[in-house]
Formats: C-alpha cells, structure tokens, sequence
C-alpha cells in the first residue's frame, strides 16, 4: 500500500465522520459540491479534524484551492512527509 | 440666527463631512488595520483620504452627477475602504456587492450582479483588474463603466461633497438571489443617527478597538465594525472572511494581540468557534467586554457554551451579548445592556402556539423554550408589537415586530412596491415574530418564509425558484426550508424536491444538479437533500406548497423509509 492510498483511506474516513456520508461513496474525484453539507464551514471543521487524526498542519493558503479529495490527500500526503522523516 | 445656524449644521451633518472633522483633528489616528493574506495595511486617517481621493476624482472623471450609484466589488482589503469612501466623497451613492466565492459559476455570478446593477442603474464599477475583464465577458444591454486601481487618475485632496444629511449616502444590498435582492436606501441622517445611539448605548469611547471577520458587503460589517469605528474614532482590526473561515481561530490571534474590547458576529460564528478550539488551545479574551451575537437568532444555549468553553480564557458571561438588527434601521434596533448578561426567559411552548403568548413558566413537565432578550430599544427607536390589523399588543402577546424612529431607511432602490409592503406610516414591518417584556425585546419567529442561514437571509420561496430549471425534478414540486442544528448554533438548508426518477443512479445525478444550481445561484449548499415521488409533497387549496404540513410530514418518523 503506498502512503497516498492509505492516507485516502484515513482522509475518507475523517470526511464520512465528520460530513455523515458513506466512505463508499467517496473518491478520488469526489468534489465537495457531491456531498451534501460540505459548505465551507463544514470544510474548516474537516481540515481541523483531519490536522488532529494526521498530526499534522496544512498550509493555511492551500485550502482555498482544493478542487477534489485526491487534491487533499496531496496536500495531506505534502504535510506528512516532514513529519515521517521526522520519525525516522 | 442660533436656530439657523443649527439648522445648517443639521443640513449637512454628513458622513463625509464627520471624516473630515476627524481628519482635520487626529488625522494620523489609527481608523483601520486591514490584513490580506500575508499582507497588514494600517490605515490613518490621512492615509484614508488619500485613498479615497483618487476613487473621488474617478467619480468626477466620469461626469458623475450627485446621486449616482456606483457599485464596489473588491475582495476584502484597503481599497475596498478607498473605493467605498472614495465615492462618498464624490456626492455619488456607493454599494458593496460581495465578489464571487472560489466555487461558484462566473455566469451565474454575473447575471445576477448585472442585473442588479441594471436595477439600480449605477454609472460606475469600482472593481479589480481579473473582474472587469469577466464584466466584459457577460455583457448586458446596461452600459457600466469598470475602473480598477490601475486607472484612476492621480490626485491627493478629498473635498467636501454638495450633499445635505437627508441624501442617501449608501444603499445596502440584501442576500437572495437576483430577483429579491433589494437596495436599501440609507441616508446620511439615519445613519449619524444609528452611529450616534449606537455608541451611546455601548458606552464606545476611543480606549475601544474592534476586531472582525464580517464581509463590508453585510450591513452588520459595514455599519458595525466599518462606519461605526471612522465615525466615532475607535479603531479597527479586520480579516477576511474567507481566511476567518478556514481558520476561525485568527479571531482569537486578534483579540489577545489588540487587546480588543468590542467583537460582532452572529450566532453560528460562536458556535464555529466553540467547535473548531481544541482543548489545549490558549489566549487572553479578558480585554473583551462585549462579545455581540446578532444578525440571526440569538440561542441561549450557544451563549452557555460559549462562556463555558472559553471562561478560562477570560470570557465572562456578562461579556455576552445579544442585538436585534437589520439593514431597514441602518443596523441596531435593540441592544442588551452592556455589563450585564442578556436575561433569557423560559416559555411554555403550548400557550404560545394556542394563545399566542408568552408565559414564563417554572413546570417541569410542560414543553418549554428558551428565549433569549436582545434589551431594551437604542435611543429615538421605538418598537411595538403589532397583531395583523395593526393594533398594538401588550406586553407578553406574540406579534409582528415594528419599529419607527430616525434610523429608519428611505425604502428599497427602484423599488416602490416592494417599499411601501414593508415601509409604512412611518413604520418598519419586519415580519418578525417577538414580544416585549418590561421594554426588553425577545426574537420568537418568522411570519412568513425566510430563512436565516449563516447569519443572511434569504426567502424559501426565492430559493426554490432558483431550481425551476433543474433536470430531473418535477417544475413546482420543490421545497426549501431550513432546520436549526445544534451542533452548529444555526439553521441548515433543506431541500425536498419531487422526482418521476426511481434509477439510483439518475436519483443521484439530480442531487447534484440540486447541489450545484444552488451553490451557482445562490451561494448556498444544502445541507441535505430528499428525493420523493410524484404528489409527495403537500399542496394547500391555494394550490401553493404548505410548508408546514410538509415538513411535519418529512419529520415524521413513519415517514423515514420513504427518503431518498
């Protein structure tokens, strides 16, 4: 498994909490206007959550141009690297 | 001669001239500290005026005649303030619309800003350089001129406009799509009027600094923490909405860096905040002495939280407030005391819905709700409580919130109908449910279908009607309405639309039609959409949905399976 499919997993999982969608219904090319409720309220409360499961902080200029889930696992992916290397 | 020579103070008693005023005595005053992106402009006054000027030479270069209305569009920054005050200054009538979100569909965005352009036939559009150049990709039969920073002509030295205190200084433009959007008309008057009571009733004085998040183009971030701030010399700290959003926690950065004292928001902005601070997070919100929930319905319960969750950090419940506001009065209408926690009363649910009021009431198995008080009325602003036939009510009976006083708005731009609906023998008809006790004034309802999302208003009826087109439903088989979630201290969007669709995978693709034609038209996502068959939902006699008995269908448990 690389590390973008298990952080789309573990991406996927934080959005199907925090949005209560199906994790099934989630893909790469999955865009926020697919799910119902992710307005941008619910998109900063996502990021938080995600931050927290991943330990990690994005890029606070990055988030406003996400276009689907596989553009955050990206920059999930981006911000774990550091932190990985960190532990090595 | 004294009376004269008061009357001609009166006569032109304006913004532009109180700006002046503070220019003239304190000019190198801090008035903004304005934060874009990785950028902070602090703006004096002097610094304002030279802003402004070339925005005022540009109205001036394009022949503009006093009055003429000029629509800014310009994300949130310094220039958004030069363009705004820039026109004042010219005599001209400015506007502020809120510039497109990151995902919505230019053409959508521009039909509806052009038309409303149209409407109220503005001559100029103050703009940026990426915007002007959409402008002239949705072209209309109305002609506007778009002048960005990189055209305005040079100059350095404002003048003082020919207007008088009873010109419309500013038109203050409602949410809702094209067809109910409507410009208010706010006069130089009302509005020194609002600012003067307003501060007042606050106890503002210069030792205060606002922080905020709110858009300019919302009358709460315009009058509250814009005019309110260059008129009375309390200095301002902004962000940008978008930025807020994303990262609510900026708010607090603010507060303990400015030591700020006077924070507005309405209340799904609190609960965004309790929701998105982590448990070890820490700042100094002791500096703040009036946290201000406004602009949509004031929930007790969101207030708890707040003063629960962020106690440690300073905030004490008597720094909690409540505010009953709205674009028709310039802002303010009712303002809890400060120093003192807004009273909540417990009402029993019952005899509100068969008697129509408002008994207080200590019975532990009655059905009970909590309403929380929005104070007593700013100074010269009356409200009474109306029944349908326009007799006041006493205290306690649930009416029609009306008000009447100085700050009221000269009526809706270009829209005399719509105006004398709402405006009339010097009353202001809300539509509005509330009841007054002891002077104070408590929120209960709507009379007829608005929703307040997010702290913005839109009509259900106006909502639905942005869908006639969508594929796949049935054209007048539609409903929105909103629900209020705890979690997030506001209402949520719902919609249920009827469909001849059973196919899973067509029900799904008008979903997102559903999703997407609403995001387009009206900025709004929904925060659930439900699919039924054909004569679902219910219809009155009139032949018009009945919104109530639908939705007690929808929130019917039996009815559970039936959703798609």
């Amino acid at each position: 498994m690389t590390s973008t499919d298990e952080t789309f997993g573990r991406v996927c999982s934080v959005i199907a909490a925090e949005l209560g969608c199906l994790e099934s219904d989630l893909s790469a090319t999955t865009t926020a206007e697919d799910v119902d409720g992710w307005d941008s309220l619910a998109h900063a409360r996502l990021i938080m959550s995600l931050e927290d499961r991943l330990s990690i902080r994005f890029p606070g200029e990055k988030l406003f141009d996400l276009d689907c889930i596989g553009d955050l696992v990206s920059l999930a992916d981006e911000a774990l690297a550091p932190n990985e290397s960190k532990h090595l | 001669m004294p009376l004269l020579s008061f009357w001609k103070k009166y006569e032109r008693d304006t913004v532009s001239q109180r700006i002046l005023e503070r220019l003239e005595q304190t000019p190198d005053r801090l008035y903004a500290r304005v934060h874009a992106g990785e950028a902070t402009h602090s703006i004096s006054y002097r610094r304002l005026a030279e802003g402004a000027a070339p925005y005022a030479a540009a109205c001036a270069k394009a022949n503009l005649a006093a009055g003429d209305r000029v629509v800014v569009l310009k994300e949130q920054g310094p220039d958004l303030l030069y363009a705004f005050f820039g026109a004042i200054f010219a005599g001209a009538v400015p506007t502020i619309l809120a510039p497109p979100s990151p995902r919505q569909d230019p053409a959508h965005f521009w039909r509806g800003h052009r038309e409303v352009m149209e409407r109220i036939r503005a001559q100029l559009l103050f703009t940026t350089p990426k915007l002007k150049t959409e402008l002239n990709s949705f072209p209309t039969g109305h002609d506007i001129a778009a002048v960005t920073e990189e055209d305005l002509p040079s100059a350095s030295k404002l003048l003082i406009p020919d207007t008088c205190s009873q010109d419309v200084a500013f038109l203050q433009h409602s949410s809702g799509t094209t067809g109910t959007k409507k410009g208010v008309m706010i006069s130089h008057a009302a509005l020194l009027h609002q600012v003067d009571a307003y501060a007042k009733r606050l106890g503002v004085s210069e030792e205060d600094h606002i922080v905020s998040w709110l858009p300019l183009y919302h009358d709460m971030g315009l009058i509250a923490c814009c005019l309110l701030p260059v008129l009375t010399g309390v200095p301002v700290t902004m962000i940008s909405p978008f930025e807020w959003t994303m990262r609510p926690t900026l708010l607090f950065d603010l507060i303990e860096r400015t030591k700020a004292t006077l924070v507005w928001q309405p209340n799904f902005a609190f609960q965004h905040l309790i929701n998105c601070v982590r448990p070890d997070d820490d700042w100094d919100l002791s500096s703040v002495r009036a946290f201000i929930d406004c602009s949509e319905r004031c929930r007790p319960e969101t207030l708890d939280q707040f003063a629960s969750k962020f106690g440690a950090m300073g905030v004490r419940k008597s720094s909690l407030h409540t505010c009953y506001a709205m674009a028709e009065t310039v802002f303010a209408v009712t303002q809890s005391e400060p120093g003192t926690a807004p009273r909540t009363e417990t009402i029993d649910t019952q005899a509100l819905i068969d008697d129509g009021v408002a008994r207080p009431t200590l019975d532990m198995h009655a059905t009970t709700s909590s309403v929380l008080s929005c104070g007593k009325p700013i100074e010269e602003i009356t409200v009474l409580i109306m029944d349908e036939e326009g007799n006041r009510l006493p205290d306690r009976r649930i009416g029609e919130i009306c008000v009447s006083g100085p700050c009221l708005a000269r009526g809706y731009d270009r829209q005399p109908e719509k105006s004398s609906q709402v405006f009339r023998e010097g009353w202001y008809h809300t539509r509005d449910l509330g009841y007054l006790s002891n002077g104070e004034l408590f929120v209960t309802g709507r009379i007829d279908d608005l929703l307040i999302l997010n702290g913005r208003n839109h009509y259900a009826h106006d909502l639905e009607f942005s869908l006639r087109d969508t594929s796949g439903i049935v054209p007048g088989r539609v409903m929105a309405f909103s629900e209020y979630r705890d979690d997030l201290g506001s209402d949520v969007l719902i919609v249920l639309a009827e469909t001849r669709e059973t196919d899973a995978a067509a029900l799904k693709t008008i979903k997102k039609n559903i999703r997407d034609t609403m995001l387009d038209e009206t900025g709004l996502v929904p925060a659930s959409i439900h699919l039924f068959p054909l004569m679902w939902l219910i219809k009155s006699t009139s032949g018009k949905i009945s919104r109530e008995a639908t939705a007690n269908k929808y929130n019917s448990p039996a009815l559970e399976e039936g959703l798609t």
